[in-house]
C-alpha cells in the first residue's frame, strides 16, 4: 500500500510511531554512549582504588623482601573476580609475587611502562607505584577483564530494549486514540464531499469540529456548498425562464394571427409565472 | 641542591633495589650481602615505626640509627642512609661502644657481640623510646623489639609488641603483617 492510498489513520499512526521510535533510538544511543564513557571512567576509578589499597598493603612486603606476604596481599584480589592477573615488582623491576599465585603469566622483569591505567588488548591494565613515606618501594601491575562493562551493558541493553518495547506499545495505543483528533474531522469532511459528489446534493453540510484550522476548513467547505447551492438555484430558475421563452417562441411560431399569438403568450405566462393579472396591448403608432 | 638530592636518592634506591634482589636470592650468601640487606631493613624501620614526639630529634638534628657493639655493617649502613631523610631529619649512623653512650638515638642495632650484656643493655634502655633491633640468634634476645632471624634462607622479622608498647613506639600494621609476633619471654 503506497503512502497515497494508505488510510490517513494508518499514515498518522505510522508517523507517530516512527517519530517515537527515532527519538527513542537517538536517546538510547546517546545514553549508551554516555554510559560507555562514564562506566569506563568508573571502572578505572574502582580498579585504581583497589590497586592503591593493595599497593599500600604491599609496602612492608617489598621493604622487607617478603614474597610470602606479597602473595598473601595479592590474594586479596580474589574478592574482585574481574582482576585476572596482578604482579608485584621490586623497585628495580624484579618480580616478587604474582596473582593468581604461581601464575607464570607475564615477565619476571617489570616492563618499562609509565604509571597509570589504560585500556588495551581487551583488558584494563594498571601500573601502580608502591610508595611508603614518599619513597617508591616497587610497582604493582594489574589486569582487569572488561566483563564488568559487558555485564553492565547487557543489563543496560536489556532494560533499554524492554523500555523501548513498552514505549512502542504505549505509543501505539495512545496514537490510536489521538490520531482521531486529526483523522476524524478529515474523514467527516471526506464523507460529506463524497456524498455531494455522488448525489449532487449541495444541501448537506459538514459538522464543524473543534480546532482552529479544521473549523476554518469546514466553514470554507460549507460556505462553498452554500454558494454552489445558491448558484444552482439561480441557474435552475434561469433555465426554466429560458425554457418558457423557448416554448412561447415555438408556440407563437405556429400561430399566424396576432390574437392567437397573444392568447398563447398569456396562457404560458399564466401557467408558468405567478401572475394575478396580465394584459397585452397593441400599440399602433399614428401615421 | 634539589637536583643533587634527587640524584643521590635515585642512586641510593637503585642500589637498595639491587640489594633487595640480592636479599631475595640470598640463601647462603656472603655475610657482606646479608648485612647490606639488614642495613636496608634498618633504614626501612624508620618508615614503619612511629616515635612519640618527645623521642624525635629536634629540628635539623639527625635521625640516628645507632650500632652498639662490634659493627657488622662496615660501610654499608652509612651508604644506605647517605642523603636520606626521615620526616625532614637527615639520617645519621652513630656507633656506640657501650650503652651508656646512647643518648639521642631512635633505632639501636645491638650487635651479636653485646649478647652477654644484653640484659643490662635492655634494663638501661627500658622506658626510652628507642627501637631496639638485633640479629643475634639466641633465646637471650627476649626483650629486644625486633629480631632479624634467618629462616628458609631469608631474613624474617620477629617483633616483640609488648616491648614496643612499653617504650611508647607504635609499629605500623603493615610491618606487623610479614613479621612473627612474639611476647616478651617467649
Amino acid at each position: 500500500m503506497s503512502a497515497q492510498t494508505r488510510p490517513i489513520r494508518h499514515t498518522l499512526m505510522t508517523v507517530i510511531l516512527l517519530t517515537c521510535g527515532a527519538v527513542m533510538l537517538i536517546t538510547s544511543a546517546a545514553f549508551i554512549a554516555y554510559e560507555y564513557v562514564t562506566f569506563r571512567q568508573l571502572m578505572v576509578r574502582n580498579v585504581k582504588i583497589l590497586g592503591e589499597a593493595i599497593a599500600a598493603n604491599s609496602t612492608a612486603a617489598l621493604a622487607f623482601d617478603n614474597p610470602d606476604d606479597a602473595r598473601e596481599v595479592l590474594a586479596a584480589f580474589k574478592a574482585q573476580p574481574h582482576i585476572v592477573a596482578a604482579r608485584l615488582y621490586r623497585s628495580a623491576g624484579q618480580l616478587i609475587a604474582s596473582y593468581p599465585d604461581g601464575a607464570a603469566r607475564g615477565s619476571t622483569v617489570q616492563p618499562l611502562r609509565a604509571d597509570g591505567y589504560r585500556f588495551e588488548h581487551g583488558l584494563l591494565s594498571g601500573v601502580q607505584a608502591v610508595v611508603q613515606g614518599g619513597r617508591r618501594m616497587g610497582t604493582l601491575y594489574l589486569e582487569s577483564d572488561l566483563g564488568e562493562i559487558y555485564e553492565h551493558f547487557q543489563l543496560f541493553v536489556t532494560i533499554g530494549a524492554s523500555i523501548m518495547l513498552v514505549c512502542c506499545v504505549a505509543a501505539y495505543l495512545i496514537s490510536r486514540r489521538l490520531q482521531e483528533l486529526i483523522s476524524r474531522p478529515i474523514l467527516a469532511l471526506a464523507t460529506t464531499a463524497q456524498r455531494v459528489s455522488e448525489h449532487r446534493d449541495y444541501s448537506v453540510r459538514a459538522t464543524r469540529p473543534h480546532g482552529h484550522e479544521f473549523g476554518i476548513l469546514t466553514d470554507a467547505f460549507n460556505h462553498m456548498l452554500t454558494r454552489i447551492e445558491g448558484d444552482q438555484t439561480k441557474l435552475r430558475s434561469q433555465l426554466s425562464r429560458l425554457d418558457l421563452l423557448h416554448r412561447i417562441t415555438r408556440a407563437t411560431g405556429e400561430r399566424h394571427d396576432l390574437p392567437s399569438v397573444f392568447r398563447v403568450v398569456l396562457h404560458h405566462l399564466g401557467d408558468d409565472l405567478p401572475l394575478d393579472f396580465a394584459c397585452m396591448c397593441v400599440y399602433e403608432a399614428s401615421p | 641542591m634539589g637536583l643533587l638530592r634527587n640524584t643521590a636518592a635515585r642512586h641510593l634506591w637503585r642500589r637498595l633495589a639491587l640489594l633487595l634482589i640480592a636479599g631475595g636470592l640470598l640463601g647462603a650468601a656472603a655475610p657482606v650481602s646479608e648485612y647490606q640487606l639488614k642495613a636496608v631493613f634498618l633504614f626501612n624501620f624508620a618508615q614503619f615505626v612511629e616515635w612519640p614526639p618527645a623521642a624525635l630529634p629536634l629540628e635539623n638534628a639527625p635521625f640516628v640509627i645507632g650500632v652498639l657493639g662490634k659493627d657488622p655493617f662496615g660501610a654499608e649502613l652509612d651508604e644506605v642512609v647517605r642523603g636520606e631523610t626521615v620526616n625532614r631529619h637527615p639520617l645519621a649512623v652513630v656507633r656506640y661502644h657501650s650503652v651508656a653512650e646512647v643518648r639521642d638515638c631512635q633505632i639501636l642495632f645491638i650487635a651479636a657481640s653485646e649478647l652477654p650484656q644484653l640484659e643490662g643493655i635492655l634494663t638501661t634502655l627500658k622506658g626510652r623510646s628507642i627501637l631496639t633491633v638485633t640479629d643475634a640468634e639466641s633465646p637471650a634476645v627476649r626483650g629486644v623489639m625486633i629480631a632479624l632471624v634467618r629462616q628458609d634462607n631469608r631474613i624474617r622479622l620477629r617483633i616483640d609488641l609488648q616491648a614496643t608498647k612499653t617504650s611508647n613506639l607504635t609499629i605500623s600494621s603493615k610491618l606487623l603483617r610479614p613479621a612473627e609476633i612474639v611476647a616478651s619471654g617467649s
